[in-house]
């Protein structure tokens, strides 16, 4: 049983830019996580009590944790707690307080779920409403829902109150009472009890983890509203990324007078394009296309506006990030 | 020798018909399940019947490694090299029918035996698929992201491990493309050398259209022509100072209406009392069990109160009353609305007759109006009438407050949350579990005295409901 500082935690398969706010994540300095088993995007903060079962793959049982889980809680407090047909624990039937994933290998599973007993609510909701627009992906998708805490039903119930009562209800079920062999903290990042820990943790830090895991996706946005030489017209951004690295940037201007400048734009990008989806590439990108498309000795002015405008647009649809 | 070679012929009678049974291609489980040492693991999840014939014998997924066969059976087992065999899903643990496959390896890619393939995601969990032997994946017969059942065949794999150097995680290949440091651009065969080149890429046929400068400094980042939601964040200083206009929805705006509507109409103030509940929740803890396992329902609070406040107001029928213009009605039927918080907002159905239900009929009532709020399902006539409103804001919490009248009626009980509190009983001070209660009432109709009477009346039957038996 354990609890983290606050952060925004997505599936193996899901697109992290899609499913949270990054940006908002970014300046809030919370973390931004990717685990090895499926499902969906949740936040965790301390108010949230992460459980794992660590068995065998023969007794994989998911009903099995949570219904331990769910008597232990209401033998305990009187309150309305029941497991969904989703793996989900709702309170009241109606707002849920835990989700599940889980992920089996050749001879161990594990499957591990939350309990959302203090969470900061308003920051879960924020947190997990992506700005994203305009994107296409196969990436699993998260499945929205309302949620409560256990504490804004019961006073009483706090990491500690919960871990204890868990704790006894799980080893009562082998006959065991609460001694300090059987039930004591530990230290997960400690190398000599957890052999090869570090690396794994090392491995999950780095962004190719986080963002690169990213089934690919491709973004489509149109932007209208800018006039040439008094004829309005759109342009047309279509980003691909492959691996959390953007492959490709393609735009369309449908005004003929613009067809050069298009023609310029979609080679520039051709160029530059393949760097890893973040801030300070695309702030490269931003300077390197400023730097190309500005003036020369017999300049033309009216093309950089123009310029900037579709650059203005392509940045917009990279504002996710 | 002899034995051994017969009990070796029996073990690999399996392969030695599957091997005369193949042509070209053969299809096999994911045979991930060989490693298993443990003699007694159950034959899960449709793992190939091999594995019941091998269960005591530890092997490898390398059909041609079979040290324990004679060379007889070793040239039938091996495939040839250059053979293609298809793999299929496994089966699916948590009775789930259908998952979504994800690919980690690409077309080409050399893998060794058991090495992950791809990952199965079915119902939030992850599983894996393993290559059951050396080889080149030749062909995914599902492109990532596809649904998959359980059995389908998911790709082709070229065996033979000499197709290429063995693949420790071999790099995807998009990742040539990006080098970690972010700066440096994928290089550009004609032009720049540095990082920002000196002057325009040449592109091609027509001369680059050259163009007057504006300072970048200039230039002032807008939204685009979508806005955008979320709070623009870096670079700048500062918080957000973007603002957000949603449309209020029908069902907030019709309760901002009503509740302006009471406030002008009534007289409203608010008497207060409070509530011993130990009684209450003595006996509830005396009786839940046996009224659960009678009536198949919980036995809540919600009954207490809605019984005593029944019984509060054929004792001051004013209560109960309404004015309508100049005349004030007189009913002699007790509606009670009560509030339940739902995710879409709050809703107020009304339990009709209640003076004529005990606390079963009530509980009963109040869990089918429950379910039908959470389905969807109430209708405007479980929501209209009503001749008293019960709100409980000890849900959230709530200690003290003062309710507002849910009109036409004329008055409105609220409850607050349960507390131990510090009290006085028979001179000493005792820790009871205290709660506070609010009457909200309409002065134009209801007097003072009327209206402290009757909350006490209801804290007198909620604490000792005895006292609506002997009508006291």
């Amino acid at each position: 049983m354990w609890k983290n500082k606050p952060a925004i935690v997505s599936g193996r398969h899901q697109n992290p830019w899609l499913e949270a706010n990054i940006p908002l994540a970014a300046s809030l300095d919370l973390d931004i996580a990717r685990r090895s088993s499926g499902g969906g995007t949740v936040y965790h903060d301390e108010g949230n009590l992460n459980l794992s079962f660590l068995k065998s793959r023969d007794s994989y049982n998911r009903k099995e944790n949570l219904d331990l889980v769910v008597e232990a809680i209401t033998n305990r407090w009187d309150i309305d707690l029941t497991v969904n047909d989703r793996d989900d624990i709702m309170l009241n039937k109606l707002y849920k307080v835990s989700g599940t994933a889980a992920k089996l290998g050749r001879l161990q599973s594990y499957h591990h779920f939350t309990l959302l007993h203090c969470v900061n609510q308003d920051l879960l909701q924020r947190c997990l409403t992506s700005p994203m627009q305009g994107a296409s992906s196969k990436a699993t998708k998260s499945f929205p829902a309302t949620v409560m805490n256990l504490s804004e039903q019961e006073p009483d119930i706090t990491f500690e109150s919960l871990i204890n009562t868990i704790g006894r209800h799980f080893l009562a079920e082998v006959g065991q009472k609460i001694t300090p062999d059987n039930f004591h903290y530990l230290n997960p990042l400690c190398e000599e009890d957890f052999p090869g820990v570090t690396d794994i943790a090392y491995k999950l830090q780095t962004w190719e983890w986080r963002f690169g895991k990213s089934p690919d996706f491709s973004i489509h946005r149109n932007f209208t509203g800018q006039t040439f030489k008094s004829r309005p017209y759109s342009v047309q951004v279509n980003v691909a990324v492959r691996k959390g690295a953007l492959t490709s940037i393609e735009i369309g201007v449908d005004n003929p007078d613009l067809e050069l400048l298009d023609c310029l734009i979609n080679q520039f990008c051709k160029d530059h394009s393949g760097f890893l989806l973040m801030h300070d590439n695309v702030k490269d990108f931003e300077s390197k296309f400023l730097y190309c498309f500005s003036e020369s000795e017999d300049g033309q002015s009216e093309y950089v506006t123009e310029a900037q405008w579709i650059l203005k647009c392509i940045v917009s649809s990279l504002d996710f990030l | 020798m002899q034995a051994s070679l017969t009990m070796s012929m029996r073990r690999f009678s399996h392969f030695r018909w599957l091997a005369a049974y193949k042509q070209t291609t053969t299809t096999l489980q994911n045979i991930g399940a060989f490693t298993q040492t443990e003699p007694n693991a159950s034959v899960l999840n449709g793992r190939s019947s091999l594995h019941s014939l091998l269960e005591r014998t530890r092997f490898t997924s390398r059909l041609s490694a079979c040290t324990l066969s004679s060379r007889a059976f070793h040239t039938s087992l091996r495939h040839g090299a250059d053979e293609v065999i298809s793999v299929n899903a496994p089966s699916f643990a948590d009775s789930v029918s259908e998952g979504d496959i994800r690919w980690e390896k690409a077309v080409g890619d050399s893998v060794s035996a058991d090495e992950l393939v791809g990952e199965i995601e079915t119902d939030k969990t992850n599983m894996p698929v393993y290559a059951p032997s050396d080889g080149v994946i030749e062909q995914f017969l599902v492109e990532d992201g596809a649904t998959v059942t359980a059995g389908i065949p998911l790709f082709k794999l070229k065996l033979g491990a000499g197709a290429a150097k063995p693949a420790a995680a071999s790099p995807p290949p998009a990742t040539e493309t990006p080098p970690p440091p972010p700066s440096s651009p994928k290089d550009v065969p004609p032009t720049s050398s540095g990082p920002i080149p000196s002057d325009l890429p040449p592109v091609g046929a027509p001369p680059t259209g050259p163009m007057a400068s504006i300072p970048t400094a200039a230039i002032k980042p807008q939204p685009a022509a979508s806005s955008s939601i979320a709070p623009s964040i870096v670079g700048h200083v500062g918080g957000s100072r973007s603002e957000q206009r949603v449309k209020m929805n029908r069902m907030r705006q019709r309760i901002a209406q009503r509740l302006k509507d009471a406030q002008n109409t009534a007289a409203m103030l608010t008497t207060f009392n409070e509530i011993d509940m130990s009684n209450v929740m003595e006996m509830r803890n005396k009786y839940k069990e046996a009224f659960q396992k009678k009536h198949n329902l919980k036995l809540g609070f919600m009954s207490a109160f809605v019984k005593a406040a029944a019984f509060a107001l054929q004792d001051q029928p004013v209560v109960n009353a309404v004015i309508d213009d100049l005349e004030i009605v007189y009913r002699d039927f007790i509606d009670i609305s009560v509030a339940v918080a739902t995710p879409k907002g709050l809703v107020v159905p009304v339990i009709r007759n209640v003076e004529q239900m005990n606390y079963a009929d009530i509980e009963k009532t109040i869990a089918e109006l429950g379910e039908k709020a959470r389905a969807g399902t109430l209708a405007i006539e479980d929501m209209d009438g009503g001749t008293f409103t019960i709100s409980n804001g000890g849900v959230f919490g709530s200690m003290f407050g003062t309710p507002i009248i849910n009109p036409p009626q004329s008055a409105i009980l609220g409850m607050h949350g349960i507390f131990d509190r510090p009290v006085a009983v028979s001179g000493k001070v005792e820790i009871r579990p205290m709660m506070y209660v609010a009457l909200t009432y309409d002065h134009k109709l209801v007097d003072g005295r009327e209206a402290v009477t009757f909350l006490r009346k209801i804290k007198g039957a909620v604490e000792d409901p005895r006292i609506m038996l002997l009508d006291l």
